[in-house]
């Protein structure tokens, strides 16, 4: 794992392989960062969950002949944001044509699968996903840091 | 993922332990309340105080199995969701469709109290 400039953020650089047991030092990483940013536990969770969705995404892609899959996660914090990007070199996902989950709507005919996406969708601010050449997939995902908390502290200073 | 079954009356809880992730292990859930409904139990409570951590797919083994359970007219609820859980549950919307209680017991009780 590397720590230091990512882009023009500070950052984080980490690349796992294909193992889900090792997904838990992901989930450490992005909780320790989103907290390192002043953001409160839940909305920690909510980051974990969509940035370690975004990784079994990736895995999920890797052809299953490759005898060591990987992917590489990079995190990019700023005081408005926190970015977390996953690249992997695999097959296209099919993202921008999945359907959002409408829980009130599509619970009851609801089969399994195809909710990772959709979870990211949701708990994310924005949520993109890009092919680049050479069979590389690049989703990122962006965080918002609470705009009120930023609010708070300018009424704060004004009083 | 791991699931120890019990039964408190007409109810039957599932203990379940380790992660719900990608991979057979998770979608293990589905097929095992599916056998319940064979057998007509249908009362049916999770318990999560030991799930370390799920993924989607451990999520769209639980709501498959509460819709399965639902059209059998009975029914799925959770117990000692952790706070991870609990917060994307909040988040998605899903305690609309989870009843979730702090213990196995007030879940196993609210079947009673609907009755």
């Amino acid at each position: 794992m590397e720590h230091g400039s990512v882009g023009t953020n500070e950052g984080y650089r980490i690349v796992i392989s294909g193992n889900p047991d090792e997904y838990h030092k992901i989930r450490r990483l992005v909780h320790f960062a989103a907290l390192q940013q002043g953001i409160e536990e839940q909305e920690a969770d909510i980051i974990e969950r969509a940035v370690a969705e975004a990784c079994s995404n990736a895995l999920f892609h890797e052809p299953a002949e490759k005898e060591n899959p990987s992917f590489v996660l990079e995190m990019q914090l700023n005081d408005a944001s926190i970015t977390s990007i996953v690249k992997n070199r695999g097959k296209a996902f099919n993202f921008d044509d999945v359907e959002p989950f409408d829980i009130q709507q599509d619970f009851m005919a609801y089969k399994e699968g195809g909710l990772g996406i959709p979870i990211m969708k949701r708990l994310m601010d924005i949520v993109q996903y890009e092919r680049h050449d050479d069979n590389l997939n690049v989703v990122t995902l962006v965080k918002n840091i609470n705009p009120q908390r930023e609010k708070g502290a300018e009424d704060d200073n004004e009083n | 993922m791991r699931i120890k079954e019990s039964t408190k009356g007409d109810v039957t809880v599932l203990t379940l332990s380790g992660k719900m992730m990608n991979g057979p292990e998770s979608i293990d859930l589905h097929p095992y309340v599916k056998q319940l409904i064979e057998k007509g139990q249908v009362k049916v409570v999770v318990d999560m105080g030991k799930v370390k951590w799920f993924s989607s797919t451990g999520l769209g083994a639980l709501l498959a199995s509460a819709t399965s359970l639902r059209n059998a007219d009975g029914d799925l609820k959770i117990a000692r969701a952790t706070r991870k859980i609990s917060s994307v549950f909040y988040m998605m919307e899903l305690t609309s469709v989870f009843e979730s209680y702090e213990s196995v017991d007030e879940a196993v009780e609210s079947y009673q109290d609907s009755e």
